[in-house]
């Protein structure tokens, strides 16, 4: 094993027994099913799971006036699933985001009109993200739903061809108007073409050249329609909360003065919680209520094909994110001066180089595989990753606390468990499939 | 104790500890968690060799995690120059924000935003320039988050 210093070990009878010895906090380690009572938490794990407790409200979203206005959330919610928001009329956000998989994907690489180079992560709990994307190159739910409608392995549509659809549907229409105002008068096909979008990659493509035809008022009106309808869905996104989970009843235990946890949990779930904020330290970067420090590492994941394996991940996230018109600092934004504080002081260094976002860690039974490549199928193969760590990353470095646990057969099953925990109480059945209309009872 | 176990109980914990750490604050552990140091200090007011005192308070407190706070330092005398934060036993990685910093015309100067990215061991670094135009960095230990 090599470490950071150079140092080179064998793993020995010795220091495997070195593992055992740094377990701490159990009382019973024999019993996986019940007595869960005789296991007794230590106060520095109580103190640190506590941390995890999810009691903070949905943030708000500054730049999004309609955040959390109940029309807006039925309009994004009908949109969300609307294939009309895509050019071949077949593909809508749920396509990949998908309500039976915990609103994302079951396949290692998004699926829409083409096989994509990432894995789908899930929407449920992102309202409290910081940033967006694998490699964050949003800052805000809204910017994050703008790009896929007009991606063209995904909705493969246009800016434009969403405002004819918007003002053609009169229950859309309606919808919109009543939130936003009117739309653009948007009739006359000279000014207005039927399909059309900036695409500075590709300047001999027909959208592009459309959308140069256009005035810039006339651009400006179109952007500012094609954003509102990302808010809205931003909007439904922000709704989508799922927690009350088994290891939240056990938050709820500690309360009660209960320092064994109570009986939500098994032993084994409750060895693994130990180590998850103990030896593992796993909560350095998977902190907080959801489970993330919502920030970048890069955590030598192996090839996988088809995937993203040279990404520059955040690294050229920042890139994309700054000049984005869509972002929380552009025109569009309804409060430019708090999205002032997160993007002008940005840091862009080496390290963030094949760096992805951290991700929540709860509801993980529904999200299966795992990471920014799909590159896992189990949470068992995620937590052998961080148990053997065997390779160098393919680029960048590797993040610096990462080494290898080398824990046991058990252990490693404990922290399954104890991941498995943390799944939640089922969401609003309503929110699992299209309203039959985008207008508000 | 059989050798390599000495060697192997380090070796277990996910890091490495900057060890180099010129500040003369608390050492890491020999390899790196972000668990706080022996020696640990939360103190938020201290002198430095010239005599100038500094303390600082944030907004909001208790700090938060994984979110944008401000620093308000206040000043005996002299300038505050710079103010950063990193984590010694993390490489000595710092924030993912550059903060800017503000002279408030009262001896107090502001510097936002900091983010505190993890949880455990941080030290806010504060460089102070004297009367005479000397320059001295002092560090803060800092408990990330409550």
């Amino acid at each position: 094993m090599a470490l950071k210093n150079g140092s080179i070990l064998t793993w020995t009878a010795a220091s495997k027994w070195s593992v055992l010895l740094l377990l701490a906090g159990c009382t019973d380690k024999t019993n996986d099913t019940g007595q869960t009572a005789s296991f007794v938490f230590d106060d520095t794990t109580i103190e640190r799971l506590l941390r995890h407790r999810f009691d903070a409200p949905t943030p708000p979203s500054p730049t999004n006036v309609v955040a959390d206005d109940e029309r807006a959330i039925r309009l994004g919610h009908y949109l969300f699933f609307d294939t009309g928001l895509s050019g071949d009329g077949e593909q809508s956000c749920a396509t990949c985001h998908k309500p039976e998989h915990g609103f994302a994907d079951s396949t290692p690489l998004s699926t829409a009109i083409e096989i994509t180079r990432r894995n789908t992560p899930t929407i449920v709990n992102s309202a409290h993200n910081r940033w967006f994307y694998w490699d964050g190159r949003c800052d805000t739910l809204w910017c994050q739903a703008t790009e896929p409608i007009e991606a063209a392995g995904e909705h493969g549509s246009s800016r434009l061809e969403v405002a004819h659809h918007i003002v053609g549907e009169p229950d859309l229409l309606s919808a919109y108007s009543t939130l936003f105002g009117a739309p653009p008068n948007i009739d006359d096909g000279v000014r207005f073409p039927a399909s059309g979008r900036p695409n500075p990659d590709d300047t001999s493509d027909p959208d592009h050249i459309a959308w140069a035809t256009m005035t810039n008022e006339d651009q400006e009106s179109i952007n500012r329609l094609f954003t509102n309808v990302a808010k809205a869905i931003g909007a439904f996104e922000r709704t989508l909360i799922q927690h009350n989970s088994p290891f939240d009843r056990m938050l709820l235990a500690f309360d009660e003065g209960d320092r064994t946890g109570g009986d939500a949990l098994s032993v084994s779930a409750k060895r693994g919680a130990t180590l998850f904020v103990g030896d593992g330290m796993c909560w350095a970067c998977h902190a907080g209520p959801t489970f993330t420090n919502k920030e970048f590492h890069n955590v030598a994941l192996p090839y996988v094909e088809d995937g993203d394996n040279e990404s520059e991940g955040r690294y050229s996230g920042i890139d994309r994110l700054l000049p984005n018109p869509f972002n929380g600092l552009g025109p569009y934004s309804d409060d430019p001066a708090v999205a002032d504080i997160k993007l002008s002081h940005l840091v862009q260094s080496p390290e963030q180089i094949g760096a992805f976002k951290t991700p929540g860690l709860r509801n993980l039974l529904d999200t299966a595989p795992y990471m920014h490549g799909g590159h896992f199928e189990t949470l068992t193969d995620v937590v052998q990753h961080y148990n053997e760590m065997d390779d160098p990353p393919l680029v960048g470095h590797r993040e610096e606390l990462l080494l290898p646990l080398m824990w046991t057969e058990e252990q490693v099953a404990d922290v399954v468990a104890f991941l498995e925990s943390l799944q939640g109480a089922p969401m609003n059945p309503e929110w699992m499939e299209q309203p039959a209309t985008p207008l508000r009872d | 104790m059989h050798p390599l176990l000495t060697l192997c109980l380090p070796a277990l914990w996910i890091g490495c500890g900057d060890k180099n750490d010129d500040s003369g604050h608390a050492q890491a552990h020999e390899h790196g968690n972000t668990d706080l140091p022996d020696g640990f200090d939360p103190a938020t007011e201290q002198m430095a060799m010239n005599g100038i005192t500094i303390s600082y308070v944030t907004d909001p407190t208790p700090i938060p995690e994984s979110t944008e706070f401000a620093v308000t330092f206040t000043l005996s005398g002299g300038t505050l120059i710079q103010a950063e934060a990193t984590m010694p036993t993390h490489g000595g990685h710092g924030m993912p924000v550059e903060p800017a910093l503000t002279d408030n015309g009262d001896g107090t100067f502001t510097a936002a935003p900091f983010e505190f990215s993890m949880p455990g061991y941080w030290v806010i670094h504060a460089t102070v320039a004297g009367e005479d135009g000397i320059e001295e960095r002092i560090d803060f230990d800092v408990d990330c988050c409550e």
